[in-house]
């Protein structure tokens, strides 16, 4: 699997398997909320902060009430990842309340940051405020793609669904993530399909696909010509009755 | 015989339940003879909502709903929203429209939502029996004012014509009243104008009809009536308030 | 149909229109907000109309005002906003008018919180509003279910001239599941010849009422309210059973709830304790008889109810077990959630400790 990304010369994270992790030190991670665009960020994070670099998530997602990077707190926080979220703590608010904190990210550089942006153009619309940081600092804003929702099922779906973001954002997206799941259902065809959508909507766009996001036991079983890194997950956000018992 | 009057179509044979010298039956006529003048009968549809003209729908010869006390304008804006090519109007009073209502009337007003409001001010709540609503005069005596309404400390009465003009959609705004035979035949033009609008597909359209109370008021029907012009129609003057201009 | 990933609101709102809904008056709250938003895109599209009202108030009035005129209808909110309108949803049962109401409950009381919640069984089940009237409430475990159910509901209001409630948790409007977009079976419904359309000529004035001045007219109203419902309660009950063959310990939960508890039950099973699930799928008309029966097994030694409330729906398993097993409860409010960790324990509580 080869990646046909040409990095920045300034980025200093590599991954020994290829180029995973090695975005501007700014990511923002976006796409259709059910996409899996959270999934894909704590896993993301988690997997920088193992390159032993100061990491930080920005949760900016004022959409969904529920199943928020936010909520893993404690996990994060065992890594020593920092935290951005709302001003108001408890995971019960609804209110936007965006954090002053988010600044910390762009003024001290020493952070690596994942930005994990509401998961449709309204969403995205709260990362429009911060444009004069993201208009000064190179940044990769990744659009997670989902081929089982609807609204993002076909090329034509996926760019409209994907330019409405980056019209929300004030931001372009840099890359594509392939990140066709079905939940406890996903299929290996699900993964195939997929990726033939993100690799048209790529080719559409101009942009590469960087990564294909797939639950651990699907890792080996992929078929090799395809574009971006594989990026094994463990699934993080869990229902209450995944939880063993 | 030559026949001088005849009862519209537009109303049942029931029997009004109305007070003599309640002005309800006057706007009740008035409401149906613009329906049958206009053909609309067949195809109205009206909302009454608690008060004292909670019976309307046995009088109208046309589909009604009751509804919620204050809540009509919004069964209206689910009715219109249905059948956009019915007529449709509600049919409130003061309590009803000025107080536990305003915000479904002021709503379907800024939504420009195409029906027609008869709008009934008798200054007092009738159905409950004489309590002081939000159109109560200063120093009108009403069961929940004893000593008269003092504006220190219940405010001032609420001008609803004048507040809802200021709506842009709020196409057709006009008070009128029905103390005397010339007012009941001006009263007559603007609802039915009111009503015409709505069939063009203007807007929100509303009249508010000045009335008495002779029993909350404890006055004959004819002193009622002159206290209608005297104290009522000082405070809350007839007019149009808000008209489409011409083309 | 291939499998889609839907996010259980927005199945929902797309299951109404599936089912002929055309017509939605709502009003933001959270953790529904994503049925409203898809309404305001979709409706246009269907050529039916999407009105964000003033409040529930008045969201529930239009509903009114919709449904009398022969519209499929439907609203949907969140616990407060349910408060809210339950004066119309009285009227509504009054006047024997179809509709859909969504509850996507969230903790509570007051304004509570946005975290999903059981608590509204009572407002649901056993009122509400004013005056003697039921609704039947449907209450999925799954996305999937929420949209079988979302489409049934149409059918049921239609068939009996009566509310239709679909209470979720908020973790049923929130969360995202793989769903099938089905037909539902065919009922044979009856006209609506009662709505107000217009007479035009052609019939006697209809009038959508529920108002009787005389009150030997109001009982007789309420009497005919009831007939239908024992029809509703004969037709319409519906419950999942689960693993109740040998069950010790029979557990009811509904919801979300329901899904935990299997994944308890599942636990138990590997330590060697036999467990099983009543599971309400319709809250109204409850199914007492699937308790009932339970009751009467030598094998059931006792009674489990799981909710995500102070325990509402327990004082139903209670009637229906009548004193001849004993019924417990285990809850968690304000937005908890249960943890299948903590309902094993309770169990082993019960049957005394170590097995």
């Amino acid at each position: 699997m080869t990646s046909v990304l040409v990095f920045d010369s300034k980025v200093l994270i590599l991954d020994k398997d290829g180029f995973m992790f090695n975005e501007k030190r700014i990511r923002i991670i976006t796409g259709h909320y059910g996409s899996g665009k959270t999934e894909f960020a704590v896993n993301y994070t988690l997997g920088l902060a193992d390159k032993g670099v100061k990491t930080a998530i920005v949760d900016l997602d004022i959409v969904n009430p529920y199943f928020r990077s936010r909520e893993l707190e404690p996990v994060f926080n065992e890594k020593g990842i920092r935290v951005i979220s709302s001003s108001i703590k408890g995971l019960a608010g609804d209110l936007p309340a965006l954090s002053p904190e988010v600044y910390t990210v762009f003024h001290d550089k020493s952070y690596q940051a994942v930005f994990d942006v509401g998961g449709d153009k309204v969403g995205a619309t709260a990362l429009g405020r911060y444009h004069e940081y993201l208009d000064n600092e190179p940044y990769d804003m990744l659009f997670v793609l989902n081929a089982n929702r609807r609204q993002t099922k076909d090329v034509e779906g996926a760019v409209k669904y994907l330019k409405s973001i980056e019209e929300g954002s004030r931001q372009k997206v840099t890359a594509l993530v392939n990140n066709t799941h079905l939940c406890g259902e996903t299929t290996i065809d699900d993964i195939i399909r997929g990726q033939e959508l993100c690799e048209k909507a790529a080719k559409e766009l101009g942009i590469p696909v960087k990564y294909i996001v797939v639950e651990k036991r699907f890792a080996d079983m992929l078929p090799k010509e395809m574009e971006g890194e594989v990026f094994p997950i463990d699934i993080y956000m869990k229902r209450p009755w995944e939880d063993e018992a | 015989m030559a026949v001088i009057f005849e009862k519209t179509k537009a109303l049942t044979d029931k029997t009004f339940h109305y007070c003599p010298g309640c002005t309800h039956g006057i706007i009740h006529r008035l409401v149906a003879e613009v329906l049958e003048e206009l053909n609309l009968t067949d195809n109205a549809i009206g909302v009454a909502p608690v008060g004292c003209s909670v019976f309307a729908y046995d009088y109208f010869n046309c589909d009604m709903h009751e509804a919620a006390h204050g809540r009509a304008p919004a069964v209206a804006t689910g009715i219109k929203r249905v059948h956009p090519d019915n007529a449709v109007f509600t049919y409130q009073g003061d309590g009803d429209l000025a107080s536990i209502g305003c915000a479904e009337i002021v709503h379907a007003a800024m939504r420009g939502e195409k029906f027609t409001t008869i709008f009934v001010n008798n200054a007092i709540y009738g159905m409950t029996g004489g309590q002081m609503a939000p159109t109560t005069l200063i120093g009108q005596k009403a069961t929940t004012a004893p000593l008269g309404r003092d504006e220190n400390h219940a405010g001032l009465p609420l001008k609803v014509s004048e507040m809802l003009a200021t709506i842009p959609k709020a196409v057709f705004v006009e008070r009128v009243s029905v103390h005397d035979v010339k007012h009941i035949n001006q009263a007559k033009k603007a609802i039915k104008k009111a009503f015409q609008l709505q069939m063009e597909g203007k807007g929100f359209t509303l009249v508010e009809v000045l009335s008495t109370c002779p029993t909350n008021w404890g006055k004959t029907p004819v002193e009622s009536l002159k206290w209608l012009q005297e104290n009522m129609m000082p405070y809350f003057p007839l007019g149009n308030f808000r008209t489409p201009e011409e083309v | 149909m291939a499998k889609e990933l839907w996010k259980g609101n927005e199945a929902i709102a797309e299951a109404a229109i599936k089912s002929g809904c055309r017509f939605f008056f709502g009003y933001p709250i959270t953790p529904q907000n994503e049925i409203p938003e898809y309404m305001s895109l979709r409706m246009p599209q269907e050529g039916g109309c999407f009105l964000q009202a003033e409040s529930e108030v008045a969201a529930i009035n239009m509903v009114y005002g919709a449904a009398g005129s022969g519209a499929r209808v439907m609203t949907s909110s969140s616990s407060p906003g349910i408060s809210l309108k339950q004066e119309g949803i009285s009227y509504i049962a009054g006047a024997e008018l179809p509709c859909v109401i969504v509850n996507i409950v969230r903790g509570g009381p007051g304004l509570g919180g946005i975290q999903p919640a059981q608590s509204d069984y009572y407002q649901a089940c056993k009122g509400g509003g004013h005056g003697d009237y039921r609704l039947v409430v449907l209450a999925p475990s799954s996305v999937q279910e929420a949209v079988d159910l979302t489409q049934e509901a149409f059918d049921i209001a239609d068939q009996y001239r009566m509310p239709v409630m679909i209470m979720g948790d908020g973790m049923i409007g929130q969360m995202m599941e793989p769903v099938e977009f089905r037909e539902v079976a065919k009922r044979q419904l009856p006209d609506k010849e009662w709505a107000t359309t217009g007479t035009k000529g052609k019939r006697k004035a209809n009038v959508i009422n529920s108002l009787f001045i005389d009150p030997a007219e109001c009982e007789k109203h309420n009497n005919k309210l009831f007939a239908k419902y024992d029809e509703i309660t004969k037709n319409e009950m519906r419950v999942e059973e689960y693993k109740l063959e040998g069950a010790e310990i029979v557990f009811v939960a509904y919801g979300t709830t329901a899904r935990i508890v299997k994944n308890a039950i599942n636990t138990l099973e590997k330590e060697g304790i036999k467990a099983g699930l009543i599971r309400p799928i319709t809250l109204w008309p409850f199914p007492y008889a699937s308790i009932e029966a339970a009751a009467e097994k030598a094998n059931v030694k006792a009674f489990l109810t799981v909710e995500m409330s102070m325990g509402q729906m327990v004082d139903d398993v209670k009637i229906a077990a009548s004193g001849k097993k004993p019924v417990h409860f285990y809850g968690r409010t304000g937005g908890m959630v249960p943890t299948p960790a903590a309902i094993v324990e309770q169990v082993k509580k019960i049957l005394g400790g170590v097995k």
